[in-house]
């Protein structure tokens, strides 16, 4: 089920009827005031809008100045900033470094991500040069952070009437009637956020739930049930069309807007794959750096905690997936299904969560674009999935699935930890439904995505604490074992091993089939007066896997004892190795 | 060399005797009208005396059509025939390239009637492969054909009125240059220059191919080799063929002219650009290792992202067209297997791909993936697929047209270079150089020219330039055409009319495809009532049996969901007030049509 209410709604309506709903809608305290969100105040008070964000990634970088790189991407369809983070030392050689890219909130709701991306980049910043292994860290390698990909979207948390957002402000026709946002929901009661709405009516597909009155589910006459409600979001037909909140404000889903399975005529996907500026900035920022390896995508798609398994697929007309004859892949590839198994484990014990939370598809999906068409590592989470609720001990066990389940856990939970996140159904006058029964309730808009600001300071520590496992973990090659070995007069055998110091590889399988992140190139150079007569001047090494493997390379040069050659391995990906090597027995 | 015999004052080929000879020949044709119309006026100045049927007797805007024209030669072009002509031709820019040059849009109607943008449009680009040229010469002849022709010919003239030609002659402008101006090969190159690491090795466009011999071609290298297994064929010793088995064979074959540039081992394996720009569109989009040239993401291409822009901000465009070269083909999608055009889509498609073959001899009527190969992202499948347009792309010129036949080569040689030797006087060929090849020593270049093979040869230009000018005509005609046939009223007790029209589209193209109604592209047809007030809606779904359904809300606007080719829709309102009546019909790819009484 779609994390967001007011999105599995409108799919429920397209595809004729998926389960339920409650709107979610999520509040963060009740006590969070625009005031506590300064960027002078802890990261951890709360969470931030653009304009707030914009100012704490300053502070970041006034604070921090030789760590810390603020910069500007691109803009979003609302004309906002989008920022990126470059957290490196060095200035402009943290680029030439092994890079992690963290992007955060790209499906909107999400505020959370964006939080963890500030307290990584401004916790590992404090870090460097106290904590010894943050310091090696960084002197190694690079992590680049796109904190909040969709910030139009995540300003709908900060705007009153609450409501919870999916799409840039592009503007859309969504009903087709010549007419772009012109029925958006309202707040019939005057609490601040828009939830759901059910209106009695005898002929409604919706009954409530016996368990929990609040969760609303259609009614299954096969099993005699009669429904006695229709469903809606919060709203009036503003438009006089019969139809209730049916175009919005909200047009593209950045998180849908990607390239892999792409959906094209679904509403909020956008008109076409890449067609949002702010996908479009991402791409290119990463066109732009070509030392990113991994990355880390917080976001409504999860393989760290249930990860990505390799399955066995077939193509078009049986042909194998991943060529111009059997179609795009389907499945990673085998040989990278070790790598997610081991992150999954790094980040449970990161973070103590072990609880899956539902991932939603990999469609257009910035996680998955990351992986099949950019060829990196990807890992995502939500970076906050709401904890079990105690059972109730009063439900019986159901004895199939019961899809209302994981609704009636997080209305315990919330009821129970976050006062005000839930609605209880309460009466309305409505002006369309004159004399009729109509209430509005629900989840409050956010509330299933993002903890209250006091669990944010136990979470934020220990994401940032995976993302520095993770971008320590990255390929880091080296030359080991070179050796020279005299043949004959003047010639030499020059044998060297390509290691992989790190733990992930220098390529993944991905990455060797769609070749954006470069393989090692290895490079002898002679000079004059020197001959190569075997091996290669220039050769681009298949992906060695970490943790020390190697690959042994050999060459045999002709020239003067006691002149030298010059080794070198390298990729943007996973640094650069040098030695000179003297054309002598050793 | 250059020449200068084109009014337009521009040569883009300045490398060889084959602009030379192409210029003579116009001069001589130019003579000849000279003699005819017996006028002592200067040379290419004067009309003739008789038109010949198909061609202006005396054009504002002369042009030879048997060259071609860089880029900024076409910016000339396209300046003149605006100049020339502005009540039917405008001149324009929809982007910029990569290099900054700008993508000249010409829009072509009889700007004196209605809103160019309200027409039904037909939209052409040529030259997306940067060796694939002629596209964009065969895309200028129809604005010039029909500027020139107004007035001439009524269908033209109703042609004008009605619709809008948007032609972009070239979408990639900096890979056209290139072609034409640095060596090349017939194919080469194809890609545009947004520079690219073809081999992955972290250096861009580093090692490309190198005219060894300065003549601004590649061609061949071969090199005198005992053991090689190629020997010259007897008919002509430009072919190089394979030694018989059991002889012994002379030469070996080095590939395109070049050598290693970068010191990798491997040679001409970085050109310029490195991507494929038909293959970055978003319609079946997939990476390189699916589909190879696909770059980085669809639109990544500054040119592919202009016509995107374009075309989804030109909603009246109903049927396109993209000129490629080579092969005689009227292709349409679908480029990938899983795609399967919808049955009401491919009887139009099937109607007008017929007439095309017989408009367009050697030329056949073909389905990307099916007949030709596949391919992921193309820009033909962006149109159909996510816009609904139908869409072909012509592969101009074809080996067929080299004799009229259908090639059949002989075993020592081939119908190219017959033709070569009997009709170009062996213009075609690069003869065996020697040459100091820096790595291979002592060499021979030789072979084809970049200018022939898949540039139609100067002479042919023009006819074929007319034949799919004609082609094109011929669905600009069947484009939707929204028309109020008739307006009935009849009387209700209570004071109230019921007033029923029939609106109509009488040509062969739907106002809307099945592609566009199936995922609503393209809004309704709107039937709007005036000068009386409607108090309900219907749209009758069956005029024999009278069963009419009720639009519920909004009455004064019927929305229709398509109006059929060659048929109709009717609708029916039941209003208060007596008239005048006045129903108007609006449809974005259909026009507008309006009944009043």
């Amino acid at each position: 089920m779609q994390s967001s209410p007011l999105r599995s709604w409108r799919r429920s309506r397209r595809a004729g009827g998926a389960y339920n709903v409650l709107a979610a809608v999520a509040i963060v305290a009740p006590a969070l005031g625009a005031t506590q969100l300064q960027a002078q105040q802890p990261v951890a008070s709360g969470y931030r809008d653009h304009a707030s964000l914009g100012r704490a990634l300053d502070s970041l970088q006034r604070a921090h100045p030789r760590l810390v790189q603020v910069s500007t991407i691109g803009s979003s369809a609302g004309g906002r900033a989008l920022h990126a983070i470059r957290l490196g030392t060095g200035g402009d050689a943290a680029d030439q470094r092994p890079a992690l890219l963290v992007v955060a909130n790209a499906y909107g709701p999400q505020l959370i991500g964006s939080e963890i991306a500030v307290a990584a980049a401004g916790q590992l910043a404090s870090s460097y040069g106290r904590d010894s292994a943050t310091t090696r860290l960084l002197d190694g390698n690079t992590i680049y952070f796109v904190p909040r990909a969709n910030p139009d979207a995540a300003e709908a948390f900060f705007r009153s009437p609450r409501v919870e957002r999916t799409g840039n402000d592009t503007k859309t026709d969504d009903d087709r009637d010549g007419a772009q946002d012109e029925d958006g929901p309202e707040d019939l009661n005057g609490d601040g956020v828009i939830t759901m709405m059910r209106v009695a009516d005898p002929d409604g597909a919706w009954m409530a739930d016996a368990l929990d009155p609040l969760i609303m589910r259609r009614a299954n006459a096969a099993k005699g049930e009669r429904g006695a409600w229709q469903l809606h979001t919060e709203g009036r037909d503003s438009d006089g069309d019969s139809r209730i909140n049916e175009d919005g404000p909200g047009g593209t889903d950045v998180n849908r807007n990607f390239t892999h399975d792409y959906q094209f005529f679904v509403e909020g996907t956008g008109l076409y794959p890449m067609s949002s500026t702010e996908a479009r900035a991402l791409a290119d920022y990463m066109i732009d750096h070509p030392n990113i390896a991994a990355a880390y995508v917080l976001g409504p798609q999860d393989n760290l905690i249930k990860p990505w398994e390799f399955r066995r697929t077939t193509g078009i007309a049986g042909n194998p997936p991943g060529t111009s004859a059997g179609g795009p892949l389907q499945s990673i590839l085998q040989p990278d299904e070790a790598w997610f198994a081991e992150m999954s484990r790094r980040y449970r014990k990161a973070t103590g969560q072990t609880k899956a939370p539902p991932s939603a598809p990999l469609e257009g999906d910035v996680l998955s674009w990351l992986y099949f068409d950019m060829g990196r590592l990807a890992f995502g989470s939500p970076g906050w999935v709401m904890p079990d609720a105690p059972a109730d001990s009063a439900s019986p066990r159901p004895e199939q699935p019961d899809p209302a389940a994981d609704e009636r856990a997080a209305l315990r939970w919330l009821r129970a930890n976050v006062p005000g996140s839930v609605v209880e159904w309460t009466r309305v006058e409505h002006p369309d439904f004159p004399g009729r029964v109509v209430e509005v309730g629900g989840f409050r808009p956010y509330a299933r995505q993002n903890p209250p600001a006091s669990m944010l300071g136990d979470i934020l520590a220990k994401q940032t604490t995976f993302i520095g496992e993770l971008a320590g973990s990255l390929a880091r090659v080296a030359l080991r074992e070179i050796r020279v070995e005299t043949v004959g007069d003047r010639t030499f055998r020059i044998t060297a091993q390509i290691v992989n110091e790190g733990y992930l590889p220098t390529q993944a399988a991905i990455g060797a089939r769609v070749r954006w992140p470069r393989a090692v190139r290895v490079d002898l150079r002679t000079s004059d007066g020197q001959h190569l007569a075997a091996g290669r001047a220039v050769q681009l090494m298949s992906p060695i896997a970490g943790s020390g493997r190697s690959t042994e390379l050999s060459w045999l040069v002709v020239g003067a004892p006691g002149s030298t050659v010059t080794l070198e391995a390298a990729s943007p990906t996973s640094g650069r190795a040098t030695e000179t090597i003297t054309l002598r027995a050793r | 060399m250059t020449t200068t015999h084109s009014t337009i004052g521009r040569m883009p080929i300045r490398f060889s005797k084959a602009t030379r000879l192409a210029s003579l020949a116009t001069l001589g044709a130019t003579l000849l009208v000279a003699a005819a119309a017996a006028r002592p006026t200067p040379l290419g100045a004067q009309a003739g005396a008789l038109s010949a049927i198909g061609a202006p007797r005396d054009p504002k805007v002369k042009l030879p059509w048997d060259t071609y024209y860089d880029h900024a030669g076409i910016g000339e072009v396209v300046r003149k025939l605006a100049a020339a002509h502005p009540n039917y031709i405008k001149a324009g820019s929809i982007g910029k390239s990569h290099e900054g040059k700008d993508l000249y849009l010409l829009t072509v109607s009889d700007f004196r009637v209605g809103d160019p943008d309200r027409k039904p449009a037909y939209y052409i680009d040529g030259n997306i492969h940067s060796n694939e040229v002629q596209g964009s010469e065969f895309a200028l002849y129809i604005a010039w054909y029909l500027a020139e022709m107004a007035g001439e010919v009524p269908a033209i003239d109703s042609l004008l009125r009605q619709r809008t030609l948007y032609i972009v002659p070239t979408i990639n402008p900096d890979g056209r240059d290139h072609y034409l101006h640095q060596p090349n090969t017939a194919s080469s190159p194809r890609t545009g220059l947004v520079p690219r690491d073809n081999d992955h090795d972290g250096l861009v466009d580093e090692d490309g191919y190198n005219d060894l011999n300065g003549d601004g071609h590649i061609t061949q290298m071969r090199r005198r080799n005992p053991n090689g297994r190629f020997i010259e064929s007897p008919v002509d010793p430009r072919i190089m063929i394979p030694a018989p088995p059991g002889q012994k064979g002379e030469w070996e074959i080095l590939g395109l002219e070049g050598y290693d540039m970068d010191g990798d081992g491997l040679v001409n394996e970085d050109p310029v650009g490195g991507y494929d720009p038909n293959r970055n569109w978003p319609w079946r989009w997939a990476p390189q290792y699916v589909q190879g040239g696909a770059d980085y993401y669809p639109g990544s291409l500054p040119e592919t992202r202009a016509v995107m822009d374009f075309v989804y901000s030109r909603p009246n465009i109903a049927a396109a067209q993209s000129y490629h070269n080579n092969g005689g083909m009227i292709l349409r999608g679908p480029g990938v297997p899983q795609d399967e055009y919808k049955p009401a889509d491919v009887r139009v498609f099937d109607h007008l791909g017929r007439v095309g073959e017989e408009i367009l001899p050697g030329y056949r009527y073909m389905i990307v993936w099916k007949d030709l190969y596949t391919v992921w992202g193309g820009e033909l499948d962006w149109l159909y697929g996510a816009r609904g347009v139908i869409t072909f792309t012509n592969e101009l010129w074809s080996s067929f047209l080299y004799f009229d036949k259908p090639v059949v080569n002989e075993p020592y040689d081939n119908v190219t270079a017959r033709f070569d030797r009997l009709l170009m006087m062996g213009e075609g060929y690069v003869p065996w150089t020697k040459v100091q090849h820096p790595q291979y020593g002592e060499i021979e270049v030789g072979g084809m020219k970049k200018n022939f093979g898949r540039a139609t040869p100067g002479f042919m230009m023009r006819a074929e330039a007319h034949r799919n000018a004609a082609f094109t005509l011929y669905q600009m005609s069947q484009m939707p055409q929204v028309s109020v046939d008739s307006v009935m009223t009849r009387s209700l007790p209570g004071g109230l009319t019921e007033v029923t029209a029939i609106v109509g589209n009488h040509k062969i193209i739907p106002t809307h495809t099945q592609q566009d109604l199936d995922n609503r592209i393209s809004r309704p047809d709107w039937v709007t009532l005036e000068g009386a007030d409607p108090i309900a809606a219907f749209i009758v779904t069956n005029p024999l049996q009278d069963i009419a359904v009720e639009q519920k809300r909004n009455p004064r606007r019927i929305l229709v969901d398509n109006i059929p080719g060659m048929g109709t829709v009717t609708v029916r309102w039941i209003v208060r007030g007596g008239g005048p009546y006045r129903v108007t019909v609006d449809s974005e790819k259909g026009g507008q049509a309006t009944w009043s009484k």
